[in-house]
C-alpha cells in the first residue's frame, strides 16, 4: 500500500500524502479514496496583478487610514438584547437552528424548567413559553433585511371578460437589497475570501486565467479610468 | 469619454470608494408557500467581491431578495 497510517498522540489519523488529520480511521479512508486514489493535477500557480493605486488600504469611516493589521472597530451594540443575556441566546440558538424542536416540546421543556425553578426557588425560566422566545428572534435586528410586501394589477381597461391575470392583484415580496449587500459587505465570515479591488490573473505569461468576477476584464474597466490618474484607495 | 467610470474619476464623492458588482438571477424553480396555492419565482442576489469559492460553498453569498408573482390566465 502506498499511504502507511499512523496515530499521533491526540488520535488523530493524519494522511501522509496531504498532512490532514482526521478523528476517526474511516474518515481518514473516505478522504482518501476521494482525494488521493485518482488524483487531479495540481491547479496551475498564478500570479496576481494588482493596479498600483488601488491598495484597498483599510481606513476607518472617515477615510483616515489605519495600519495594516488594525483590528475591526467594536461592535456598536455589544448587548445580547433582544435577549436577557448570553445564555438565553445561545439557548434559542440551540432550540431553534440546531435542534429544530416543535414548539411544543419547548413549551414542554420551559414549564419543566418553571417547575424546577419553582421547587428551588430560583425564579424565572430563560424563557416564559415558545411565543416568548419565537418574538425574540423575531425582533433580532442584527444583519437583518426585513421583507416587505406591495401587491400589482394591471392597470389598463378591463371588461368582465378579461382575462384572469389582468383582472387579479398580485402579491410581490421584496426587501431592501441595498441592506441585503451591506450585510454581505459586513460579513466576517468572507474575510480573506474577498476581492476589494479588481485583478488579472495570470497562470503563465499572456495566459488569463478568469475565476473570480473581479479578475475579469469588465470589473477593471468598471473601476480603472484612463481619464486622468486618480489616487484610489477604499473604504470599507 | 464621458463613461461610467470617467463620471466617477471626476467626481470627489466617489473617491475612496470600492467597487461592488451586484449579480441578480431569477430562478425558474417556483416556491410554494403554506397550501401550495401560492407559488413564486425567486429573484436572487449576490456580490461579486466575494471569492468564487464561497460563492459555491456559503450560502451567505446568495441571498433571495424577492420573490415574484407568477399570474396564470384561466
Amino acid at each position: 500500500m502506498l499511504l502507511t497510517l499512523h496515530m499521533s498522540q491526540e488520535a488523530c489519523f493524519t494522511c501522509i500524502r496531504c498532512n490532514r488529520t482526521f478523528k476517526t480511521r474511516p474518515g481518514l479512508s473516505v478522504h482518501i479514496s476521494k482525494i488521493h486514489r485518482h488524483p487531479k493535477p495540481r491547479p496551475p500557480q498564478s500570479t496576481l496583478r494588482y493596479h498600483a493605486h488601488l491598495t484597498a488600504q483599510i481606513c476607518d469611516e472617515d477615510g483616515d487610514f489605519l495600519a495594516s493589521g488594525a483590528p475591526p472597530p467594536d461592535e456598536d451594540d455589544p448587548s445580547w438584547a433582544p435577549f436577557q443575556d448570553r445564555p438565553s441566546f445561545e439557548f434559542a440558538k440551540l432550540i431553534y437552528k440546531k435542534m429544530q424542536c416543535s414548539a411544543g416540546d419547548i413549551d414542554h421543556l420551559l414549564n419543566l424548567w418553571a417547575a424546577h425553578n419553582i421547587n428551588n426557588g430560583d425564579g424565572d425560566p430563560i424563557f416564559k413559553n415558545a411565543e416568548t422566545m419565537y418574538d425574540a428572534i423575531d425582533s433580532i435586528t442584527h444583519g437583518d433585511a426585513p421583507w416587505d410586501s406591495f401587491s400589482v394589477q394591471y392597470p389598463g381597461p378591463t371588461t368582465a371578460d378579461s382575462p384572469s391575470w389582468q383582472l387579479n392583484a398580485f402579491q410581490v415580496h421584496c426587501r431592501n437589497t441595498r441592506d441585503v449587500v451591506r450585510n454581505m459587505l459586513g460579513n466576517k465570515e468572507f474575510d480573506g475570501k474577498f476581492d476589494y479591488v479588481p485583478f488579472q490573473e495570470y497562470t503563465m505569461v499572456r495566459t488569463s486565467q478568469y475565476s473570480n468576477l473581479m479578475s475579469g476584464q469588465w470589473a477593471y474597466a468598471k473601476a480603472v479610468s484612463t481619464f486622468f490618474f486618480t489616487q484610489c484607495s477604499i473604504l470599507i | 469619454m464621458n463613461s461610467h467610470k470617467t463620471e466617477i474619476a471626476v467626481d470627489n464623492d466617489t473617491h475612496g470608494s470600492m467597487l461592488v458588482p451586484l449579480i441578480l438571477g431569477a430562478d425558474k424553480t417556483t416556491v410554494s408557500v403554506a397550501t401550495g396555492q401560492n407559488e413564486y419565482h425567486p429573484v436572487y442576489l449576490s456580490i461579486g467581491n466575494v471569492d468564487n469559492s464561497v460563492c459555491r460553498a456559503h450560502h451567505d453569498a446568495l441571498l433571495p431578495v424577492t420573490f415574484l408573482s407568477i399570474p396564470k390566465s384561466k
